[in-house]
């Protein structure tokens, strides 16, 4: 599909058509999503150095607000809030130049690297809207949660599996809730139909577990080496720039 | 390197659902603006296997 198609097809309407959305094929999605990987490992590559950035700012915000002599609450905000954009900023600049190169084809992509495009901005003012979104389902699905499990625990002791598996609903839920919304980022990327997140929860009815359960399959792989950076960032040499202890 | 893996495998997770739920649920005045070109068989190739990286409906740049 080229920008010109997706443009007549945008101003035919943001909706999708009314019709019963077909089944997403879990395992199949799940497969070609790690053959893109393997068919745009030079893409990767070259995105990838932006993709650290988000990574390392914690270590960097821990060391920053340690040279600060004791800054302000408003300081400290500031800074958490300037280093928030600049993630939200590199990771916009990966995931809309993924998207470009899954929906629109390597041409569309390489004919702007590395360059910061129009789609990458678009993408990041969804990405902090979806934030915002993000935090206020948060609230609102947790406290009526919260608040029953306070009231019955003033009443009689809670046992602490029932405030995990509380817990681990809200998390399903919101998973659930977030990837409702996510189609928004893809269609946003390629300037495509259904940019809006109403659109996207309407074009994701009937399959928001499947796309649910694709999600969880392609990242479960990442488990194993995800742990063992944890524990070697935990345990080894590295747990001293955790504490932001910076040489120097 | 597992941050970057789950960035770009999500991402790849979305716009392959992205394609299936939205931009394949054409009308049939939708599906007459894509119509592959003649002259171009890449273009052709790729409406017909969809093939991720290789251009949705091909690249007619």
């Amino acid at each position: 599909m080229t920008r010109e198609n997706l443009a007549i097809r945008d101003a035919e309407g943001s909706a999708p058509p009314p019709d019963s959305p077909p089944p997403l094929p879990v395992l199949t999605t799940v497969a070609e999503a790690w053959r893109t990987v393997l068919d745009g490992w030079d893409v990767i590559a070259i995105v990838g150095a932006v993709a650290l950035i988000p990574g390392a700012l914690p270590f960097f915000e821990t060391a920053l607000l340690r040279r600060l002599d004791e800054p302000s609450a408003l300081l400290r905000h500031a800074i958490s809030l300037a280093l928030a954009a600049i993630g939200c900023a590199a990771a916009a600049y990966v995931a809309s130049h993924w998207h470009r190169f899954v929906l629109l084809g390597r041409g569309d992509v390489a004919a702007t690297l590395p360059a910061w495009t129009p789609s990458e901005t678009r993408l990041f003012w969804w990405y902090a809207g979806f934030d915002i979104l993000e935090t206020i389902g948060a609230y609102l699905v947790s406290l009526p949660f919260i608040l029953a499990l306070a009231l019955l625990e003033s009443i009689t002791a809670v046992p602490t599996w029932v405030w995990t598996s509380v817990a681990g609903g809200m998390v399903l839920l919101l998973c659930y809730l977030s990837l409702r919304l996510c189609l928004a980022f893809p269609a946003a990327a390629i300037g495509g139909p259904s940019r809006t997140f109403q659109a996207s929860w309407r074009a994701t009815a009937g399959n928001g577990w499947r796309l649910c359960a694709a999600t969880a399959l392609v990242l479960l792989p990442l488990l194993p080496p995800a742990w063992l950076g944890i524990r070697l960032l935990a345990s080894g040499g590295l747990s001293a720039l955790a504490g932001g202890h910076w040489p120097g | 390197m597992s941050y970057l893996s789950a960035i770009v495998l999500a991402a790849g997770v979305l716009s392959l659902a992205y394609r299936h739920l939205v931009l394949s649920r054409g009308t049939p005045e939708e599906e007459s603006v894509d119509v592959p070109d003649e002259a171009d068989p890449a273009a052709d190739e790729g409406v017909r296997h969809l093939a991720p990286g290789a251009g949705l409906f091909g690249d007619r740049r």
